[in-house]
């Protein structure tokens, strides 16, 4: 018996010694033939042209459709349900849980105190979450805690910021509904009662009924109320 | 399909869409997104790029969710081809890495989080991970049988015809970016036990469409194009702004570039 010695010099890649070596061009192809699941949100406004043109415009535009709902080619082909989120506190904690790791420029919120446990989406349209809340102040409350000293609604200015689109007698206190949440509805009354079966405010609080709303409060929509009145248990 | 489908993707990426009046669904054979179809690829016109912005990713997981439902992936958090991880260091510098189902269900729940209460958190931020389709691929270089090859436009792609299933390349690789199928879940060409990988959802980007997880993040974190077009978001960022690599020292030259760079990220 006797031992052979073969000595193989290593080659740039192990495949030039096989046999198996595969077809790259004919399998990229195969690769590239898949079908797609996700559609992209262009194809959504073909039947969903109101949510479409909502969602356009809010806050939310940079979220595709399918990121929420879900992969859109078997709806789109055979009509089957596209995922809608059974709690919409869950989904929504995905992205706005308040959570260290984030940024901090990034809208979130303490999911155990927000909303005292109801779902996101009785006050929030996921097509356009902001619909029916106060504008939000678009700049730093730093050195500027006296609003009316910039609008002021009779002095005309260069660059003049927004004039308030309501009166200001009795709502000195800008930042009452106009401020961060620490702030929001500090000195205003206060829901005096649980909120279970409640949903609707104007059902009960509106010209004729209880505790009519004063007539500034012309065109709010009830899902606007608890933005500013907070309840009690807070 | 090529330029007309790229700028149709480029559009429909930067938020402006053309709207179309066509039934929902001849769109969707006309994208070529609801029947297979032998697409014939010019892969020598594109060098594709990737970009993961470190500052912008506020670890929802969508991205994960979107990739497994979009190439078949496994549901079990072991098996990913994308994934995100969290990076969380504390007063005295030390570094906590972590990956919840590789972060398919989000970082939000309560149970993710209880570890970290009792630190002094220093800083703490996410990482999204894929394959790098790396520009010197080690997982190329030990395929036996050269089941795993590089496209000329730049993608690493595994032949699952050929793959003999022996995972020298997972071992080879060194961002862990490789897995294998298991057994009873065959990929679209019918088998189990070879391996699998994020390929930039190589059946998309060549419909000019964006990669799943791409297409699906929320804040822009994730962002895809061509390197070859000096217009492309990708070559602008990597033109302009600092970017780094994963492992750098290890000369794979990857094409997934960071931004948002901490020392220790790894």
């Amino acid at each position: 018996m006797f031992v052979g010695l073969q000595v193989v010099p290593a080659p740039a890649a192990l495949e030039e010694l096989g046999f198996h070596t595969s077809n790259p061009e004919v399998n990229a192809e195969e690769w590239a033939s898949l079908p797609a699941q996700h559609v992209g949100s262009a194809v959504c406004v073909n039947c969903h042209e109101d949510k479409y043109t909502m969602w356009g415009r809010s806050n939310h535009q940079t979220v595709s459709c399918e990121t929420c709902h879900g992969p859109g080619a078997a709806h789109v082909e055979t009509g089957a349900p596209p995922v809608v989120a059974e709690s919409s506190r869950e989904l929504c904690a995905l992205c706005h849980a308040a959570l260290v790791s984030r940024p901090g420029n990034f809208p979130q919120v303490d999911m155990e105190e927000m909303g005292n446990g109801a779902e996101c989406i009785k006050c929030h349209d996921p097509h356009e979450p902001r619909a029916g809340m106060p504008t939000q102040v678009p700049h730093e409350l730093e050195g500027r805690s006296n609003c009316q000293s910039c609008h002021r609604p009779h002095e005309p200015w260069e660059s003049t910021p927004p004039i308030p689109p309501h009166p200001v007698e009795g709502r000195e206190n800008c930042l009452e509904c106009h401020g961060p949440d620490e702030l929001r509805g500090a000195t205003l009354p206060r829901v005096p009662h649980s909120l279970e079966g409640r949903s609707e405010c104007l059902l009960c609080h509106n010209a004729e009924g209880i505790k009519p709303p004063p007539a500034d409060h012309a065109g709010r929509r009830t899902t606007s109320c608890l933005n500013c009145h907070r309840t009690e248990q807070d | 399909m090529g330029a007309k489908g790229l700028l149709g993707g480029a559009l429909a990426y930067s938020g402006v869409t053309s709207v179309m009046r066509k039934p929902a669904r001849a769109e969707g054979v006309a994208r070529g997104l609801l029947a297979p179809e032998p697409v014939k690829i010019d892969w020598k016109k594109y060098h594709w790029g990737f970009v993961c912005d470190d500052d912008k990713c506020i670890g929802c997981g969508r991205c994960v969710v979107a990739c497994k439902n979009e190439n078949n992936v496994p549901w079990e958090p072991e098996y990913n081809r994308t994934w995100v991880e969290r990076y969380v260091i504390d007063e005295e510098g030390e570094f906590f890495v972590d990956s919840p189902n590789a972060g398919r269900d989000g970082f939000a729940a309560d149970y993710m989080n209880v570890k970290y209460q009792a630190l002094d958190i220093r800083k703490s931020f996410f990482v999204p991970k894929l394959c790098n389709q790396c520009d010197n691929p080690p997982c190329v270089k030990v395929c036996p049988v050269g089941a795993t090859y590089m496209t000329d436009d730049g993608v690493v792609l595994v032949d699952h015809g050929h793959c003999i299933g022996c995972r020298y390349c997972i071992q080879a690789c060194p961002y862990g970016a490789r897995f294998m199928l298991p057994r009873g879940h065959e990929s679209h060409f019918g088998v189990d036990r070879v391996i699998d990988k994020c390929n930039w959802c190589y059946h998309r980007i060549h419909r000019g469409l964006l990669p799943a997880c791409v297409q699906a993040c929320p804040v822009e974190a994730r962002l895809f194009g061509d390197l070859r077009d000096p217009e492309s978001v990708v070559s602008r960022i990597t033109r302009e702004k600092r970017v780094y690599t994963l492992k750098p020292d290890l000369g794979t030259d990857p094409k997934v570039f960071y931004l948002g760079f901490e020392k220790g990220v790894h």
